[in-house]
């Protein structure tokens, strides 16, 4: 499933994201590929092009600790953006479709 | 000791030059060419920059945009858009080892914002700053600020509205789906504030230059030398301005 959403979680900027979510293996849906777009803070910014560019194929329920441990290994510095936060988005999106 | 502190008030320039002569600061600051710096500026033509992480093409009417002659820029700095048209915008630039440095993101946006709070209150305006990044007077926005740290050094950006036209801008910005329901626009339109619907008066780019000169100065203890850019930052800030921030790779990265 290919999803474009947004929402402003709480604690969050508006978050805008793009991702190909897997269904097809039981249990968790697998995040295949995400785009993250937003109002938000990430320093060093590049390092955050390369957190995003490394979150693929991770099942959504882990997700939220993936990022934020990958997020830390980059010593990336966020405000506005969570790894909960891009879950809660994505998950009330495919709750909605 | 007051913070020695480099002034530079360089007047209306383009979005390119503006965003390049920021970065050609953070550069020169951050070699020990230059000391701290606070700038001042303005934009001629009117442009939209965009935060670092934003979608061009998500955020803005692109098609509009170029119609009616409003630049678009891609910020080195997160954030949101925002449409630079009757504003002071400042720039500061300080060593993330320099005193008036705080190790925070969220801590720095308020200990500098604090300048801009204290120049509202010498224009007569009594101002918050509202986490994470922004100033409101009565709840609405008057003032987005925005920050990266390179080079070891902190950059921070920012503006203060003198006057808005609400329809232009939201004639510009898309305004995200959830929003779109017309209570909401309205919602959206009502909470943008500029220092001339606060106080009820034209508030001109060098009353409010000379205000938040002083509010920097007296609320961050700065001590302030008035300078031109080096011919060497003017020459960098054209070639980025150039090679990068009008490039459409750097302007549709994301």
């Amino acid at each position: 499933m290919h999803l474009f959403c947004q929402g402003k979680p709480p604690g969050s900027k508006l978050l805008r994201l793009e991702a190909e979510i897997d269904f097809s293996k039981p249990g968790s849906p697998v995040v295949r590929e995400i785009t993250i777009h937003g109002d938000f803070f990430a320093i060093p910014e590049e390092a955050f092009d390369t957190l995003e560019s490394s979150l693929k194929n991770i099942p959504l329920e882990d997700f939220a600790q993936v990022f934020e441990a990958r997020a830390k290994e980059l010593r990336l510095q966020l405000a506005g953006i969570s790894g909960e936060g891009i879950v809660a988005v994505l998950r009330s999106s495919i709750d909605a479709a | 000791m007051p913070h020695k502190i480099r002034l530079l008030e360089t007047g209306f320039a383009d979005a390119y030059f503006n965003m390049g002569l920021d970065e050609a600061i953070l550069e020169s600051v951050s070699r020990g060419d230059a000391l701290p710096t606070l700038r001042f500026y303005g934009w001629n033509p009117k442009a939209i920059s965009i935060g670092y992480f934003q979608g061009a093409r998500q955020e803005l009417d692109v098609k509009a945009c170029s119609s009616k002659g409003v630049d678009i820029v891609r910020r080195i700095t997160g954030g949101g858009a925002v449409f630079h048209d009757s504003e002071l915008t400042y720039s500061i630039v300080i060593p993330e080892t320099h005193p008036l440095a705080r190790a925070s993101i969220i801590d720095s946006y308020g200990w500098i914002c604090s300048g801009l709070v204290r120049g509202f209150e010498i224009l007569g305006l009594k101002t918050q700053f509202s986490p994470i990044n922004d100033i409101v007077w009565e709840g609405k926005k008057i003032s987005g600020n925005a920050q990266t740290r390179r080079l070891s050094c902190i950059l921070q950006h920012g503006t203060v509205l003198l006057d808005v036209d609400v329809d232009e801008m939201f004639s510009l910005l898309l305004v995200p789906k959830e929003k779109a329901a017309g209570k909401m626009i309205a919602d959206v339109k009502e909470r943008v504030c500029s220092l001339s619907i606060a106080l009820g008066r034209k508030v001109g780019f060098k009353e409010t230059q000379d205000a938040m000169r002083q509010g920097f100065g007296q609320a961050l203890d700065m001590d302030f030398s008035k300078e031109e850019p080096r011919a060497g930052e003017v020459e960098r800030a054209c070639r980025l301005g150039t090679e990068k921030f009008s490039s459409e790779s750097w302007i549709y990265k994301r």
